[in-house]
């Protein structure tokens, strides 16, 4: 917990000196090359850039423990509200992709273990080697080529709805997908392989059971880790897909303040993503507990 | 161009919508107003051509789709610079004059009639019965509030200097007023036309700009949420109804998707597109190309200093790049390379006697008269600011090491490119004038600007400028050559090539057009059906 | 010790030239070949060989859990009246652990980690009984009892990795008794134990046995554990038989080459368990390359050409329905002019 506090005390120190080290000045971003000194110097005013380093620092960490992280440069709204709006689209997205993946992870992943070579193992193999190879930002130009300019059938950018979930969810979860389907199906068949699920079958216990239930929970600990890996990726790993899909969440407003040198906002979804990332380990550990008596035991 | 009775040509305009007019008498009496010729013509283009939309209630909605979102949520246009600030500026509010036709001719808008009483006094007529979208009448105190402030040399307004002189209104009576320039301002009427007037009570309370923008002009703002700035239709505008219910401009970052967003029917007019973009849709009937780019120019920037200091040097640089081939090879033709040191489509363009067509040994003698020998070396700093930047900036260096000048390329973030402005001899950008004259970008010569943009401290310019300033009609268009001359004689920077702005538009959008400025100023002629 | 065949009852099992391949990169391996037995009701009977002879194969195809890379190529597994072999999924399961109990090796690995015993132990009988969960506990309490697990309520509630070894048997001995089977197959039941607890629970089974009168088929790589359980012993090697006996006859007179030196080579409970065994010179063929004669003529020292070209059958030798695949077997009169 300690070492966590430090971790992100690091981070925000090492975020504030980097960008303001070597982006650039905000004001100039604002700013076509003709822009004279004075109004320059209003936009430094503004966004309290003139000030010295250190008072731009204590202004900065002295929010921090009220939840004030700042006003945006380029949106003039507090950054915690700008970001919170955006959160709930980016956990659905994130969330649904999860789903997605995970699903057809868990699916073609058990049946693959349990019938290797099989039709549907051979198209889960093909599957994962396709996400795994083809570049996010690639899936989603060709996904909304194909059903959002040629078919019509989905939005090819923004969110109004549903609909507007789903070609960026495929494109996110093609990216998780494969770790996901190797692990499951790697996992599986190292449990449908051990000696335990030999004594369950000797014993009568029927196969569904034995697959679903004995191998799977067996399987779980590696599932978790793999989903923590995933959390991780999803973190940042929405960025490329909102940006294709002018997807409004978190990740895209990520991107355009680093574009618009909006410090505080960089500041506040690096923190913020770094608080999520330590909460999510702490619940992968939890869950590892929860699932193993072995490490119960140990802790 | 002297007054032209506005009242009269919405008569003139009703008349032809009804069919009462004829093509022929519409032209006669247009111009027997006072309208030049072409003028009239292109109004009769743009009014016969949709005789009803005009007088339809306004429907639709037109999504335009931007590389780029406003500056800042911060509504006061007087302080910011960027595209979209411009647009929005341009739909919610209207000024004292204005443009209603492609060709750029400025007509009465919220003045119905003006004229230079002094070289620097101009008179004007206020339209009566204007209001503002919350209601409130637009009134002489508005006008003064507003363009007093752009007019403060202290008033800390970003446009003061570049667009507005120092300046300051006097009110007549309630419907006449005087704006009265501290030196003679020729571009006043250009000025004048991308000038917001803002309610009085708004100026004096410049916080409100950050929530909402309330202004006189066709559309109403509504929102601006998640990238989208959302405007309705003013029904209630002097000018009639505009044809387009909704306008929403809405920010894509990434080319592909403003592309796919205009191919799936998500958006109506993509602005700005790259030759890539611009090759998904040709041939294809449902989309047309519109490219009437305000006066904006891709330079590589000298710092004129050290070697660069030297005017054989920058010629025989101007020599040794071949600016045909780069905007061929690299903008695939999006540009066009001017012989001038003024945007091609700037008002007073003409094409200059030396060209500075490509010519490396010409280059290599002038290299050798200024003493250099293989033994120049430049630096540059490259970054992705401008579109190909870095395949631009590879081939000039290129080009120059074809000559014998080393180019010692750094590349930077963007933010650190912009940040490094004036530390490298060479870098690119672009300029662009907010109004349709070149006065803009002249101005930049002289001054701390010309300091600061190309280090340049040259006594011979500020006279130029003056007189381009001081002059009026056709003198001022030779005026404004002759500045333009000496430039280019000087190149205190390579004129690589004019940036075109072709914006694709959907084929459900009619009477889509385009002035030179970077506002849409005719965007309320255009209508959208489904 | 049964010393005569039960012939007048029927075998509760009887095996007919199980053959059981696997489908190896190299080919097909046959890790059983044409193996036959009957266990009758109350008897035991004992498989020995080496590791890798194909003991658990033969265990595994009784139980019809023999799956791919493997099948069963051919033969008959009677059992109550019915050919396992031919039984659809749904009635094999509804034989396991119900009518045929398992024990296997290693009951660390056998039994499931992440689940108590208790839970273990109530899902066998509730995959075939449908009793609550407390009838369910109730009765694998009384089964834990039964082979001498002390407090065997607090037991239900632990993982099988916090029990001893010893511990850990009983419990898979108590879950192959669960639904009391008439034939409980015990695969090496007691190798990866310690040898005090080794005894225990040889002791255990032959008392249980003994007490509950079903079959026994004890498989060990080890003959004197299989002295001190089995009536009839069956020796196989690289999925041959090689020789089926009484076991007081097979240790009085081993027939066949390789028995005896396995004899020789047997450690007994009561040898020094630091002393190194003497092992058999040379290695189990490989089944991808099995000789073409005996299967045991590459180690034995007296291997003739004939060994080495021809294979020898399974024959009758002596009474009680000993059989020895030798042609020229230890012990027995003098043929075909070669003596030793
Ligand atoms: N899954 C399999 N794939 C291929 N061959 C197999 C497989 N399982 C068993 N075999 C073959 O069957 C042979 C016999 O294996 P089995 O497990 O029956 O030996 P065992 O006599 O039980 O040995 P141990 O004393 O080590 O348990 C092995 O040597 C191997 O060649
Ligand atoms: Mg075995």
């Amino acid at each position: 917990m300690l070492q966590n506090l430090v971790l992100i005390v690091v981070i925000v120190l090492a975020v504030f000196i980097l960008m303001r080290l070597t982006a650039g000045d905000p004001a100039r971003m604002s700013t076509p090359v003709f822009a004279s000194d004075e109004i320059l110097q209003t936009y430094r005013e503004q966004f309290g850039t003139d000030k010295p380093l250190t008072a731009q620092l204590w202004d900065f960490v002295s929010g921090l423990p009220k939840g004030d992280f700042g006003t945006s440069f380029r949106y003039q709204e507090p950054v915690f509200s700008l970001i919170w709006q955006r959160v709930p689209e980016t956990l659905l997205l994130a969330f649904t992709a999860l789903v997605l993946a995970l699903v057809f992870a868990l699916i073609v992943g058990i049946a693959g273990a349990r019938w290797p070579g099989s039709w549907i193992d051979r198209f889960g193999i093909a599957a994962s080697t396709f996400g795994q190879s083809a570049p996010t930002f690639w899936i989603g130009l060709m996904l909304v080529l194909i059903f959002s300019v040629n078919l019509g059938w989905f939005p090819a950018v923004g969110f109004t709805g549903w609909k507007s979930l789903v070609l960026p969810a495929i494109a996110v979860a093609l990216a998780v997908m494969p770790a996901d389907l190797r692990v499951i199906r790697a996992s599986m068949m190292d449990a449908l392989n051990q000696d335990y699920i030999r004594t369950a079958r000797a014993f009568g216990v029927s196969e569904a059971r034995i697959t679903l239930f004995y191998a799977l929970r067996n399987a779980a600990l590696p599932l978790v880790t793999v989903v923590g890996i995933d959390l991780g990726y999803l973190l940042g790993g929405t960025i490329v897909t909102e940006v294709v899909f002018n997807y409004p969440g978190v990740g895209q407003l990520a991107i355009d303040s680093v574009n618009a040198r909006d410090y505080p906002v960089i500041q506040a979804i690096t923190i913020l993503t770094a608080m999520v990332f330590v909460f999510v380990n702490l619940v992968i550990d939890l869950l590892y507990m929860a699932l193993d008596p072995r490490i119960r035991i140990e802790a | 161009m002297d007054t032209v009775h506005d009242s009269k040509l919405n008569e003139l305009r009703a008349a032809l919508s009804a069919g009462q007019l004829g093509r022929r008498d519409f032209l006669k009496q247009a111009t027997a107003l006072g309208l030049s010729l072409s003028g009239a013509i292109g109004l009769l283009a743009r009014w016969g051509a949709s005789p009803v939309a005009a007088q339809d209630a306004p429907s639709g909605t037109l999504v335009i789709a931007n590389a780029e979102p406003p500056t800042s949520a911060q509504w006061d246009s007087y302080t910011v610079f960027g595209l979209v600030d411009a647009q929005v500026a341009s739909l919610v509010h209207d000024s004292l004059l204005g443009y209603d036709s492609v060709d750029g001719t400025i007509v009465g808008h919220l003045a119905t009639a003006w004229e230079m009483t002094s070289p620097t006094t101009m008179q004007l007529t206020l339209r009566e019965g204007v209001t503002f979208h919350d209601g409130a009448p637009v009134t002489a105190e508005d006008v003064k509030a507003t363009l007093d402030r752009a007019g403060d040399p202290e008033g800390g307004m970003a446009w003061h200097g570049l667009i507005f002189p120092a300046m300051s209104v006097n009110i007549i009576d309630a419907t006449t007023i005087e704006v009265v320039t501290e030196a003679v301002f020729g571009p006043l009427e250009k000025s004048l036309a991308v000038a917001p007037i803002f309610p009085a009570a708004d100026i004096a309370n410049p916080e409100i700009f950050k929530e909402r923008a309330i202004g006189a002009g066709p559309y109403k703002w509504v929102s601006y949420t998640e990238n989208k700035v959302t405007m309705e239709a003013n029904t209630e505008y002097w000018g009639g109804a505009p044809g387009i219910q909704t306008v929403v401009f809405d920010y894509i970052q990434d080319a592909n998707a403003r592309i796919s967003a205009l191919l799936a029917g998500q958006a109506d007019i993509i602005t700005r597109c790259s030759s890539e973009q611009l090759d998904r849709v040709s041939g294809d009937d449902n989309y047309y190309v519109v490219d009437a780019p305000p006066l904006t120019q891709i330079v590589c920037i000298y710092q004129n200093r050290d070697n660069l200091a030297s005017k054989e040097v920058r010629q025989a640089l101007a020599f040794a790049i071949d600016r045909q081939a780069i905007v061929d090879g690299i903008l695939m033709g999006v540009g066009k390379v001017p012989y001038s040191a003024i945007a091609t489509n700037a008002p007073g363009y003409q094409e200059q006697p030396e060209r500075f067509d490509y010519n490396p040994d010409k280059a290599r003698e002038l290299l050798a008269a200024a003493g250099f020998e293989d033994n120049l070396t430049l630096t540059m700093a490259t970054t992705t600011l401008v579109p190909h930047q870095k395949e631009i900036d590879q081939a000039i260096a290129q080009f120059l090491e074809d000559v014998g000048i080393s180019v010692d390329i750094t590349t930077l973030e963007v933010g650190a490119f912009r940040t490094s402005y004036n530390q490298y001899d060479l870098t690119l950008n672009t300029l662009a004038s907010f109004n349709y004259d070149p006065d803009f970008t002249l101005g930049f010569y002289a001054g701390a600007t010309a300091e600061a943009v190309w280090s340049l401290n040259d006594p011979a310019i500020q006279p130029l400028i003056d007189a381009q300033r001081q002059a009026s009609g056709d003198d001022r268009l030779a005026k404004i050559n002759e500045m333009a001359a000496y430039l280019w004689d000087q190149q205190p920077t390579l004129y690589l090539s004019d940036e075109l702005w072709p914006f694709i538009v959907s084929s459900k959008v009619q009477n889509y057009e385009r002035v030179p400025v970077v506002g849409e100023p005719l965007l309320r002629f255009a209508t959208k059906s489904e | 010790m049964v010393s005569s065949l039960p012939t007048d009852r029927a075998p509760a099992l009887s095996v007919r030239n199980l053959t059981t391949v696997f489908q190896t990169r190299e080919g097909v391996v046959r890790a059983v070949d044409n193996l036959s037995f009957d266990v009758y009701p109350g008897e035991c009977v004992g498989i020995v060989g080496e590791s890798g002879s194909g003991k658990s194969v033969a265990s595994l195809s009784i139980m019809g859990l023999i799956g791919y890379p493997g099948r069963v190529d051919q033969g008959q597994v009677e059992f109550g009246g019915r050919d396992l072999l031919l039984l659809n999924d749904k009635q094999m399961r509804s034989i396991r652990g119900t009518q045929i109990g398992i024990i296997f090796q290693d009951p660390l690995t056998a039994l499931n980690p992440l689940f108590t015993v208790g839970r273990q132990m109530t899902d066998v009988v509730r995959a075939h009984r449908k009793v609550s969960k407390s009838d369910a506990a109730a009765l694998a309490v009384e089964k834990l009892r039964l082979v001498g697990v002390s407090a065997p309520e607090s037991r239900l509630s632990a993982y099988p990795w916090e029990l001893s070894g010893g511990l850990r048997q009983r419990v898979a001995i108590a879950m192959a008794l669960l639904l009391d089977p008439q034939l409980i197959i015990a695969d090496e039941p007691t190798t990866a134990l310690d040898v005090s607890i080794q005894a225990q629970i040889i002791e255990l089974l032959r008392s249980l046995k003994d007490q509950l009168n079903f079959s026994l088929i004890f498989v060990s790589h080890d003959l004197g554990v299989i002295r001190s359980i089995a009536d009839r012993v069956i020796v196989m090697y690289a999925g041959h038989t090689l020789e089926t006996s009484q076991v007081d006859a097979l240790f009085q007179q081993p027939n066949h080459p390789y028995t005896a030196a396995l004899l020789g080579s047997a450690p007994t409970l009561a040898s020094d368990p630091n002393q190194p065994l003497p092992a058999i010179e040379g290695r189990l063929p490989s089944l991808n390359n099995v000789p073409k004669g005996c299967v045991f003529a590459p180690r034995c020292h007296f291997s003739t050409e004939r060994c080495v070209s021809e294979r020898p059958l399974l024959q009758t030798a002596g009474q009680d329905g000993r059989q020895v695949a030798c042609f020229y077997p230890l012990g027995a009169p003098v043929n075909e002019g070669v003596g030793r």
